[in-house]
């Protein structure tokens, strides 16, 4: 991987904005994620964070601002074109090929890098074991939860430089969590950046290098994890059971 | 006549179930009384949304049987369980994307009651689920628009408008946020304190805890424990298999 750790900011977002026909989702949004971190976005339900992520990923475009990814504007490129440049978005849920394998999901994931397929589908088997003998296996007859592992893993086929999961934990037992959060860390050391949203704050947050706090599509928090978690506006959030 | 105690609302007896050379569920056997909550967790792919799917009627068992207010119900098909009062929400939000929130819950409170309500009484339960569940003012949102916490709240809407006696909830809270979950919680204890008996499954252990009178660990497809939240969560092969050695010290509990 080329990203230094001492270089400037992978992932630059500048007054980032984007409205719906009915209403704003994003205002003015500016955020920064160096390389080799793992970067939070957290906050409740529709607070923007689907819409900031695909944003980011190409998916949906900005009514005013800029991204810039590796130094280069590129909030108006198209999402296959943030692909190739290494900017992958994992979409919340199970978002599988169903009539494909298991096998060819992957693959799909891996298509721009082909070359590195036999490698990349070995990391991943070592991150997700349970896929491995499901390889074969039609994604759609797999469990929930093990279609939400084909999900990340296809992402990690692709070789991201910057990696966003969007709820990677949702639908995961515990022990999955615990598992995928050291996982996650392992692959910042090899390299990848991660931008993570979640509603799982505390989760989220501990997780993270950095973490923006969302609200109706501002940021109004951030700071370093433990920090972030004393803050009082944020413990209002969170309304421990 | 005199009071025995709570109904069995659901007994499941052996349940047993293959997708070709793999065990899905194997001599499952539990009963739920009438206004009990009941948790399900397990690993991923231990098999609880199977278990839900026969319960419910979208998949039949290889063998055992299905008893639901005393009628054998195994080989009933979801429509017929439905009108018996027998709903369920989906792991992934099987609504009506291109509807609106509020055509999405009149479709199930056209099922309610016999006969069929009228066009005006459906209307009006719809907007009593749809107020229920917090989406009064999406009402009008095509469903599709909605984030996935408020689809997966929409579906709860639509199987609360059948007029349900047991509902079953497959990861409702999924990607909830706290105060979601909080307000979830509350409304649907509110339900069951009304007579409503819930079966739910879900990854968060605190969901459980707040909720759930008992919970059955499954594993592999096997009951491998039973008994209430906090009995469970330092329960040896339970840790094992699916809270993992933290879980029992964070805040978020087995989130």
């Amino acid at each position: 991987m080329s990203d230094d750790i001492t270089s400037s900011p992978l992932l630059v977002v500048q007054h980032l904005s984007v409205s719906q026909p009915a209403a704003p989702v994003l205002v003015d949004l500016s955020f920064t994620c160096c390389p080799h971190q793992i970067v939070a976005i957290v906050g409740i339900e529709g607070a923007g964070k689907t819409t900031l992520l695909k944003t980011i990923g190409g998916l949906r475009r900005a009514q005013a601002g800029h991204i810039f990814f590796a130094g280069e504007p590129v909030e108006a490129l198209p999402s296959w074109e943030m692909v190739h440049r290494g900017v992958i978005y994992v979409p919340e849920g199970m978002r599988v090929f169903h009539g494909m394998t298991v096998l060819e999901n992957l693959e799909v994931g891996a298509y721009l890098v082909r070359s590195q397929l036999k490698a990349r589908l070995d990391q991943v088997c070592q991150i997700f074991p349970e896929l491995k003998d499901r390889l074969q296996a039609p994604a759609g007859i797999l469990s929930g939860g093990q279609q939400r592992m084909v999900t990340l893993a296809r992402g990690l086929m692709s070789s991201p430089r910057l990696l966003m999961l969007d709820e990677p934990f949702m639908g995961l037992s515990p022990k999955l969590v615990e598992r995928f959060s050291n996982s996650f860390r392992d692959l910042v050391q090899d390299g990848v950046t991660l931008l993570i949203s979640g509603q799982l704050i505390q989760r989220v947050i501990n997780l993270a290098e950095r973490a923006y706090v969302l609200e109706k599509g501002r940021i109004t928090l951030s700071g370093t994890g433990p920090h972030l978690l004393q803050d009082p506006h944020l413990q209002e959030i969170i309304l421990p059971m | 006549m005199a009071a025995i105690g709570p109904q069995v609302c659901l007994a499941v007896r052996q349940i047993n179930k293959s997708f070709g050379d793999r065990t899905i569920l194997r001599e499952v056997s539990f009963s739920l009384a009438e206004g009990e909550i009941l948790g399900l967790i397990g690993p991923n792919g231990a098999g609880k949304t199977t278990l839900f799917n026969i319960i419910s009627g979208w998949q039949k068992p290889a063998s055992g049987s299905l008893v639901f207010f005393g009628q054998e119900t195994t080989t009933w098909p979801p429509e017929r369980l439905s009108r018996a009062g027998l709903a369920r929400t989906f792991q992934v939000p099987q609504i009506f994307p291109e509807m609106t929130a509020l055509e999405n819950v009149l479709l199930g409170a056209w099922l309610k009651g016999k006969p069929l309500p009228s066009f005006k009484q459906a209307h009006v339960e719809a907007d009593y689920c749809l107020s229920l569940v917090g989406l009064m003012d999406k009402r009008h949102t095509r469903a599709r628009d909605l984030p996935l916490p408020q689809q997966r709240l929409l579906e709860l809407a639509r199987a609360l408008a059948t007029g349900p006696r047991l509902l079953l909830l497959d990861e409702i809270a999924a990607g909830f946020s706290q105060s979601a979950l909080q307000r979830l919680t509350a409304g649907l204890l509110k339900l069951r304190d009304q007579g409503l008996t819930l079966l739910l499954t879900d990854h968060l252990f605190i969901l459980m805890e707040a909720m759930a009178d008992r919970v059955l660990a499954l594993d592999r497809g096997e009951i491998i424990a039973q008994g209430p939240p906090s009995s469970l969560i330092h329960h040896p092969e339970v840790v094992s298999a699916y809270l993992g050695a933290r879980s029992g010290s964070e805040a978020e509990g087995a989130a």
